[in-house]
């Protein structure tokens, strides 16, 4: 066990704070709009608000991480600082999950406070899918080839994971044994999974080290 | 150029013709059903048809070669005979695409039949499905790491493919822009963009 | 990546069942890396240069082909 295990320096530990009063500031500001405001949300809002809480949360952390490139080193298993291409790529990746995390909370949170401007919105939608394909082809065109493996790899199971549940939920749909399930409920569910397996894969890969 | 086509013997010129009428009867029967069916179906059940039809000739396809070693050989793009191991491998993936194909047309027949046993239909068709994912984990576990890179290649393109068009639909329907889709839908979509996806990914590699 | 693998199996007369034998792939998978469709793993690349008893840099070429 290393020395910074048994007792974080002060400053990890501020940015450690930091991160946790912002994520839960954030956290409780939805619940009391869920409270408030929010009973006409389907459960698919409700997941969509929790996965965006997730995806700010994590963006939040990473983001003060990488202040300190002691600190963010050690985030990502490697020796000594990290790099300024390093951090820029880490920052880079922080704003596009935080985009994200904005983006798919965007309509319960329009229905919520009333606002009526679908046209709008999806503008977001589609500057975010823009904004996803440019950084998708500069991530594919910088990245190594093990990032590219991981990457594929993350992707595999998530497609398994969501065409496995989806066959399920799809037949029982067709045959009338369920309710009808909406491209929204299936978008909130594929974006929970994509949000989740990469961290999953990742806690895997350390455990396995 | 090889020349010895016009040699051919008779035994391989039989094999060819009878080919090329199952080819025909394949064929005729696929342009029939398409044409009753996508007159009646919407574009959902229509896009299943089509790709259950793809699986379908597909593993019927290759059931076939897999009974003439040269054929198969052919198909793999490699010398000589195709070897026994190649033989069950290609049988293997036949299954495959076969169950598939099932998978995906079964609910349209349910639905065609009148839909009596919607409960039964649905234990069938995860049944199907459990054997489509162990005959696929087979495939994965036998093949080397050329299969098991165009299988990650595959799965990867086609989450890219449908992640991206989801995306876009899905917060239209939530916005009321668009009409809301059902989950049969999507099947259909991510079915299509899977075999999408694996001929590009097959075409790429230049291995069909 | 250009290799010789072709060649090296000419010259020790093996077919390309006789190679993926060796290397426990399929034909497949030789007739994907001789014709530069796939470029193997680091452990199958060993293995191949220990099939044909000679260093990975005779049998691969990894100067990028000319566009």
């Amino acid at each position: 066990m290393s020395a910074s295990q048994i007792s974080p320096e002060p400053g990890r530990r501020s940015g450690a704070l930091l991160s946790m009063g912002l994520t839960a500031a954030l956290g409780l500001g939805l619940l009391w709009l869920i409270w408030t405001r929010g009973h006409g949300l389907s459960w698919a809002d409700k997941l969509a608000l929790i996965v965006s809480l997730m995806c700010l949360a994590s963006a939040i952390r990473i983001g003060l991480e990488s202040l300190d490139p002691r600190r963010l080193s050690q985030r990502m298993s490697l020796e000594g600082e990290s790099t300024p291409a390093e951090t820029a790529q880490v920052r880079l990746q922080a704003g596009v999950v935080a985009l994200m995390g904005v983006v798919i909370a965007l309509p319960p949170l329009a229905d919520m406070l009333g606002w009526r401007a679908p046209e709008v919105i999806y503008g977001v939608f589609l500057a975010y899918a823009a904004i996803r394909i440019v950084y998708a082809r500069h991530v594919l065109k910088t990245a190594d080839e093990f990032v590219r493996r991981r990457m594929e790899r993350a992707a595999l199971v998530i497609m398994m994971l969501f065409q496995t549940g989806l066959l399920l939920v799809a037949g029982a749909e067709r045959l009338g044994l369920i309710g009808p399930v909406s491209g929204w409920d299936a978008l909130v569910c594929l974006t929970t999974l994509a949000v989740l397996t990469p961290v999953f894969l990742q806690s895997r890969r350390q455990a396995e080290a | 150029m090889n020349s010895g086509s016009s040699l051919k013997p008779p035994a391989a010129a039989w094999r060819s013709l009878g080919r090329m009428v199952i080819g025909a009867v394949l064929g005729g029967g696929a342009t029939l059903l398409l044409y009753v069916g996508l007159r009646r179906l919407d574009w959902a059940d229509a896009l299943a048809l089509v790709c259950s039809l793809m699986c379908l000739i597909s593993a019927v396809v290759l059931a076939l070669a897999s009974l003439d070693r040269n054929a198969l050989s052919r198909t793999l793009k490699v010398e000589g005979e195709a070897t026994p191991a190649e033989v069950r491998g290609a049988r293997l993936q036949a299954v495959v695409l076969a169950l598939a194909g099932l998978l995906l047309i079964a609910p349209v027949i349910a639905e065609v039949l009148g839909n009596p046993v919607p409960l039964a239909t649905w234990l069938c068709l995860a049944a199907l499905f459990v054997a489509q994912s162990g005959y696929n984990l087979q495939l994965w576990r036998k093949g080397d790491e050329l299969v098991r890179r165009v299988i990650l290649e595959a799965g990867a393109l086609t989450f890219w493919i449908f992640q991206g068009g989801l995306f876009l639909y899905a917060a239209a329907e939530r916005l009321g822009l668009v009409p809301a889709a059902t989950a049969w839908d999507l099947f259909s979509a991510i079915m299509a963009a899977y075999l999408l996806a694996g001929c590009v990914i097959t075409l790429r590699r230049k291995l069909a | 990546m250009k290799n010789r693998l072709r060649v090296l199996r000419a010259e020790r007369e093996w077919s390309q069942a006789d190679l993926a034998d060796r290397l426990g792939v399929s034909r497949q998978t030789v007739n994907a890396i001789e014709t530069g469709k796939y470029d193997p793993s680091l452990p199958l690349a060993f293995k191949i240069a220990r099939v044909f008893e000679a260093p990975i840099e005779q049998i691969f070429d990894d100067e990028q082909e000319t566009a």
